[in-house]
């Protein structure tokens, strides 16, 4: 698990993509504090967080579409099967190296609001709350994102799904609004949208509720995704 | 026949294996295993959410906003924990306009008691509903409390306070959040049983009742009456308390007599009246000067800079002298307004009372004997030195009180507003004065102002250069960096 941890680190420290991502990341945080914390001088950390949850919609698939399908294309996932660990360990160890690339840059993140500390109260409990929330966030999408990318083995292919997926997901709550309720209850459909969309959950985190449930669905939600992705490579493993 | 039967089997076999393979390969072992794994991962992770959202939220959710706008006070889990009846709290809303703070609150409330429930009414479907509890426009996320035959609206703009006296100092009315009051009181007013009986006097041309006075009576739970004394010849039996209102025409000496005996024995007396316009007020200010006060002509005006509001000095803010019903105020650093007083002198006439000043004008004060018709705020011929009490407090061994407040706009809507609100709040606390304690009127209101940032320019500039550009792009360049030079050493 370590080596394929290691390997794929590399890959992406080597190559540009880790570094893309983080500076995109950064640079979208840096505009949201601008916008909220230095123009409006607004003390509250989290709504920067609620602003640039959008990114996600365009670094997710930056950062997961080679991760699984470029194996794929280069056949070199044959490679991974000929080494003397399970495939579970394979998907573990490729998901860890997504989280080191996306935590390296909430690390610089997680200062921001101490620095606005200094020129006013900001309320950290919120503040960081919403971080942790966030980073689950992230990765449940990054899990997402890697399980798309073990479906092709098209990097376009997979960047283009997982936007399309992240874009679903992002407006679930409002096209579930904008649909017909019936005989005045909610459409159950509607009801469906907003309770799976992950980025509605993270709207209490910001409203200053810190809920475990929505953090037992993130967890829910990386472990179904991470379990669906090793199933996808066994098959590939066996079938060919 | 058993022959055929096999030999249809058989070949049923070998043309599905001719096609696809059978089933026995490991291949479609493969695939139905993985199905079924799949199908009881996501049924246990299923599972594991619907438990979760099933626990109490006060185990799951845990309340991080500044302003604590999701947990209640002691008051009201005292409140809510105790009741006996079955409450319900409708919430009026059309689906997709819930808003996440009602939401939350009314989730904490529902957690608190068994008798508490919670019912949402969409009124695209229940049009009707709330209109069998209240005659006003029900705006999204309203509530109406409701237990057995009594019930109490609260209306969503009445949840969020608004201001507006830091509007003149700071350029923006601050708001907030006063959802927890008005639901704990309404929640105690429908289950309590004897609610306190303020008796409004009339017949004088008092004054109407300001929606400031209403809505404070209404949230300090207390049910009012009018009443004349020229009708009855007694204080109704069930007063709590009496409140008398900005008289415009004098009381009667047998009505004095009444209120005197009232106190006498026991009673409760609130007065709002300052100064005299028109008429005399003579058997009305004798009620005064029997528990040992008196009242001086005219209007105070008070030349000390921090003892009067808005340039005119007329609008006074007097000091708060410590008592029961001041210190609270003191406490929160309030500050009572008081519009067109009249200053009122302690003489202690009357050994059967204790007379004491709650509000006080400086000692730079002086009362203008031309009352309304004042031409200067110059001290003049006449006027009367100060300092003088604007409210006082009197009370004697049987536990009877008289609070005389000496002007008739403490409770104008826009000067309790200008107040923040401690002009309701002196007023309220001089009625709920040796009344039964009221767990209720103790909840704040909490504060939803944002806190704001003081960077200055040169700052916020390099602020913004560091987060925007330097760290991205030094993100960025160290991996450009990094890249070219292993670049460089693999061609090496």
């Amino acid at each position: 698990m370590t080596a394929v941890l290691k390997h794929e680190l590399s890959l992406y420290y080597h190559g540009l993509t880790g570094y893309v991502f983080g500076a995109f990341l950064l640079a979208f945080t840096g505009i949201g504090a601008m916008i909220y914390n230095i123009n409006a001088s607004i003390a509250n950390f989290e709504y920067v967080l609620n602003f640039i949850q959008m990114v996600f919609i365009i670094i997710v698939p930056i950062l997961t579409m080679r991760i699984i399908s470029e194996e794929k294309r280069q056949r070199t996932d044959q490679l991974l099967y000929s080494l003397p660990i399970s495939t579970t360990e394979i998907v573990v160890g490729k998901f860890l190296s997504l989280m080191v690339v996306y935590l390296i840059p909430m690390i610089f993140i997680c200062a921001y609001p101490l620095i606005f500390a200094k020129y006013g109260d900001v309320y950290l409990p919120t503040s960081y709350g919403s971080i942790f929330a966030f980073v689950f966030l992230g990765l449940a999408l990054i899990s997402i994102g890697m399980f798309i990318s073990s479906l092709t083995e098209s990097q376009g292919m997979a960047a283009g799904i997982c936007v399309v997926v992240m874009l679903l997901n992002y407006f679930a709550a409002s096209i579930a609004n904008a649909l017909p309720s019936i005989d005045g209850k909610e459409n159950i459909l509607a009801t469906v949208m907003k309770k799976l969309s992950l980025f509605e959950r993270f709207t209490l985190f910001y409203n200053g509720v810190f809920d475990l449930t929505a953090i037992v669905y993130y967890i829910s939600i990386i472990a179904f995704f991470l379990f669906l992705c090793v199933q996808s490579l066994e098959k590939r493993r066996y079938n060919g | 026949m058993k022959k055929t039967n096999l030999n249809i089997k058989e070949h049923f076999v070998n043309t599905k294996s001719a096609i696809k393979g059978t089933l026995t390969t490991k291949k479609a072992k493969i695939g139905s295993y993985s199905m079924l794994m799949s199908a009881i991962v996501l049924g246990i992770i299923i599972a594991i959410n619907v438990f979760v959202t099933y626990l109490p939220t006060k185990f799951t959710q845990f309340d991080i906003s500044a302003a604590k706008l999701y947990s209640l006070t002691s008051s009201s889990k005292a409140v809510v924990g105790n009741i006996d009846k079955d409450v319900t709290i409708y919430w009026i809303c059309q689906s997709g306009q819930e808003s996440t703070v009602i939401e939350k609150l009314l989730n904490v409330y529902d957690s608190l008691s068994d008798k508490l429930t919670v019912v949402k009414k969409n009124p695209d479907t229940y049009p009707t509903f709330a209109s069998e509890y209240t005659d006003e426009k029900v705006t999204n996320n309203s509530l109406i409390v409701v237990s057995g035959d009594k019930s109490r609206y609260i209306s969503y703009e009445s949840m969020y306070k608004t201001d507006a006296s830091s509007y003149y100092t700071t350029g923006s009315a601050s708001q907030s959040f006063d959802g927890e009051s008005l639901i704990t009181t309404a929640v105690d007013y429908v289950v309590s049983e004897d609610l306190p009986q303020v008796y409004i006097l009339t017949g004088h041309s008092e004054k109407d009742m300001s929606e400031t006075m209403k809505s404070a009576l209404e949230k300090g739970n207390m049910e009012t009456k009018e009443f004349s004394l020229l009708k009855e010849d007694n204080i109704p039996e069930d007063a709590d308390a009496i409140l008398i209102n900005s008289p415009v025409s004098d009381i009667s000496e047998e009505e004095l007599t009444i209120l005197e005996k009232y106190v006498d024995n026991g009673g409760h007396i609130v007065v709002l009246s300052g100064v005299e316009q028109d008429s005399d007020l003579t058997n009305f200010k004798a009620l005064l000067n029997y528990v040992g006060a008196t009242m001086n002509d005219g209007i105070v005006v008070d030349i000390n800079r921090d003892n009067y509001a808005f340039e005119y000095p007329y609008f006074l803010l007097p000091t708060l002298n410590s008592s029961e019903i001041t210190n609270a105020l003191i406490d929160e650093k309030s500050n009572v307004i008081m519009p067109i007083s009249a200053g009122l002198s302690i003489t202690n006439s009357n050994t059967a009372y204790t007379v004491s000043s709650l509000l006080d004008s400086s000692s730079e004060s002086y009362s203008k004997a031309a009352g309304y018709k004042l031409t200067t705020y110059e001290k003049e011929d006449g006027d009367t030195d100060g300092p003088f009490s604007l409210a006082i407090s009197a009370e004697n061994a049987e536990g009877g009180t008289l609070i005389w407040i000496a002007s008739d706009y403490l409770l104008d809507d826009q000067y309790n507003s200008y107040s923040s609100g401690a002009n309701s709040d002196f007023f309220m606390n001089s009625l709920a004065w040796k009344m039964t304690d009221n767990e209720a009127l103790s909840i704040r209101s909490k504060s939803l102002d944002y806190n704001y940032l003081t960077i200055n320019a040169t700052t916020a500039t390099m602020i913004k250069v560091i987060l925007i550009g330097v760290i991205p792009l030094g993100y960025l360049l160290y991996g450009i960096e990094e890249v070219v030079r292993r670049r460089k050493v693999i061609v090496e």
